[in-house]
């Protein structure tokens, strides 16, 4: 059966319809799509030319290059400049799937792409993202997943950036599913600035494992990692962040931060933030601070009246304030609110 | 609008009792001003008042027209009326005052109602005029990177917002500068209206010239040691707290006893408290 935005589930349908760009993947082919002048779509695995920058040694990812149910490249022409986002959304509910997109962004294009991973059933999603940002492209790249209960996903996104470039990736983990996610951007020309920044929720007994890699492979590079995360009930949440600089590549910077929030007795939140610097002339740093909502702010959110449901989620809500870039709209950040909520059931 | 009853109140933190006995009745639209030396429970009274986790009532009751304030979580005693602004404001990253303030008056309304935004930004807005802050407070976070007397001002400000029945303004003229307290002082009293009732601590005769109070009274040894008239401030202010003492027959004042070289401490906070959690 064809599906078409407004036969969409009904979660997603307002999203659909409110994205000026978008295209949409679901049942394992693309249902539609609407997509502006400047950008070409193939249903085929990127060229070996542009293939080349993504050799990883992670199996995962080779598997997932190799072996995939639906791989499309989207090519974004050089110097194009879109006046909205084009919204990627990919239903992986009913079949067990592995989608492998590649956008290949050519030098001075200046694009955002919204990302939205969904699935209502107990099947595994493996998505796979590789973006390839040309010469002074700037690229934001925004990825929500919200993933059911029952489902087994492992989400990864490859960035490669040339010269000059700027690429800001933000990514939420707001479903209930175990899920494993993989930034691993590649600093490849001088100049270029790469930003990960993601905001995780755990709840249940969710196990969500986060893993952030940044590579300074040019000088005057400069990387942010900053992760974001509220454990609950009895789940697990871990990050694992390594900003790495390759010997030679001075007058670079590398910066990492981890934010936790551990609510309840048995949730568990583990930062592992590591630096691998093999140059001297560099800029870097890393930290981590994770504990419980603080008892005093509590106190004096309630004694203005707020109960205390009400004065935890306010602060929740503020902690994970860097959710709020991602919310491009005013039904977007509807949505986003409604997920929060019902992952910290308050 | 309401009176607040205290009977022989003790209070403990950490086993160390502080409060030993405050009775202490404020009528509806009576100004109350408690004054006394540091470290003698002024503060941990505030808190007791408002039910800050850290404190264990042993004795005594406190009673919000006749019905029992103790039994009642803090937040349910803020909905019955009562307000605490407080000395050292917690400074929250991420909720702005206007999220804030609105949840909290929000929480004051039935189920699923909510209060008018345009009702709501023209009385912050004028609330915001009134109290000489920047225009931009309500999409700041509260009191992040507030300095000291923009945090007191934000307390009165947001009194003004909830109008509570009985406010409790806790060293509310610290860290002011005469101007800040001018203004704040301008504002509480506009708020005297003979219905609303007020408890202000403080260690200074000068915030009672721009507040009036109807009864000062002294805590030393966590109780309420001598009561008066705004009298009682002045004989204060020429003679210090001694011939108080001598008069009740108090050789320390504070609750927890201190040798010579503890008079060094920097007193700032509920000194009674930090003294008692020191020991």
């Amino acid at each position: 059966m064809q599906v078409s935005p407004n036969n969409a589930p009904e979660l997603i349908a307002p999203l659909l319809n409110e994205a000026t760009y978008m295209l949409y993947i679901s049942q394992g082919k693309i249902q539609s799509n609407t997509l502006p002048e400047g950008i070409t779509i193939t249903e085929s695995t990127p060229k070996d030319a542009l293939h080349a920058n993504f050799v990883s040694d992670d199996p995962l990812v080779s598997h997932n290059q190799s072996n995939h149910d639906t791989a499309i490249t989207l090519e974004v022409k050089e110097g194009i400049t879109l006046d909205a986002p084009i919204m990627i959304m990919i239903d992986g509910s009913n079949y067990d799937y592995t989608v492998n997109i590649t956008y290949d962004i050519h030098p001075r294009a200046c694009i955002d792409i919204h990302e939205y991973l969904y699935s209502t059933s107990d099947h595994t999603l493996n998505y796979l993202s590789q973006t390839h940002v040309g010469e002074q492209a700037q690229v934001k790249l925004i990825g929500i997943a919200n993933l059911d209960l029952m489902s087994t996903s492992s989400v990864q996104r490859l960035v490669r950036s040339q010269a000059s470039s700027h690429t800001e990736v933000r990514t939420a983990q707001l479903g209930n599913g175990r899920t494993k996610q993989d930034v691993d951007m590649d600093l490849l020309g001088e100049h270029a600035y790469g930003e990960v920044r993601t905001v995780a929720v755990a709840s249940g007994n969710q196990e969500v494992l986060i893993n952030t890699h940044l590579e300074h492979k040019a000088k005057h590079t400069e990387g942010y990692i900053e992760h974001y995360g509220v454990a609950a009930d009895e789940s697990y949440l871990g990050f694992e962040g390594t900003g790495k600089i390759h010997k030679g590549m001075s007058q670079s910077n590398a910066h990492q931060s981890n934010n936790g929030v551990v609510l309840g007795e048995y949730a568990r939140l583990d930062a592992n933030p590591l630096l691998l610097i093999d140059e001297y002339d560099v800029e870097a740093s890393h930290g981590a601070a994770i504990g419980r909502i603080d008892e005093e702010q509590l106190y004096y959110l309630m004694s203005r009246g707020l109960s205390e449901n009400d004065a935890q989620r306010l602060i929740i809500n503020g902690f994970l304030a860097p959710l709020k870039s991602m919310m491009e709209n005013d039904v977007m950040r509807d949505h986003i609110q409604s997920l929060l909520a019902n992952k910290t059931g308050r | 609008m309401a009176t607040l009853e205290i009977k022989n109140l003790h209070a403990k933190v950490d086993d160390q009792e502080i409060l030993k006995g405050v009775n202490l009745t404020i009528e509806e639209g009576q100004t109350h001003a408690i004054m006394g030396p540091n470290g003698t429970g002024k503060s941990t009274l505030a808190s007791v008042i408002m039910g800050h986790p850290r404190y264990d009532v042993t004795e005594g009751t406190i009673t919000l027209d006749g019905v029992n304030v103790l039994d009642m979580s803090t937040d349910e005693r803020a909905r019955a009326g009562l307000f605490l602004a407080m000395q050292a404001p917690q400074e929250v990253p991420g909720v702005t005052n206007s999220d804030f303030i609105k949840t909290a008056m929000n929480a004051r309304l039935d189920e699923g109602e909510n209060v008018s935004l345009f009702k709501f930004i023209k009385k912050f807005d004028q609330a915001v005029e009134k109290l000489k802050m920047r225009e931009d407070l309500p999409h700041r976070f509260l009191n992040d990177g507030f300095s000291g007397g923009e945090k007191k001002r934000n307390e009165i400000l947001q009194m003004r917002m909830l109008e509570p029945a009985i406010a409790i303004l806790d060293e509310i003229d610290s860290g002011l500068d005469i101007d800040a307290l001018k203004t704040v002082g301008q504002n509480v009293t506009e708020m005297q209206d003979g219905k609303r009732s007020f408890m202000m601590i403080t260690h200074y005769q000068r915030l009672l010239d721009y507040i009036k109070a109807d009864y000062v009274h002294v805590m030393m040894q966590g109780r309420i040691v001598k009561s008066g008239t705004v009298d009682l401030v002045r004989s204060i202010d020429e003679n210090g707290y001694d011939w108080i003492k001598e008069e009740v027959g108090i050789q320390d004042e504070r609750v927890v006893p201190q040798n010579d070289d503890a008079d060094e401490q920097t007193v700032l906070g509920s000194c009674a408290t930090r003294e008692a959690m020191e020991k």
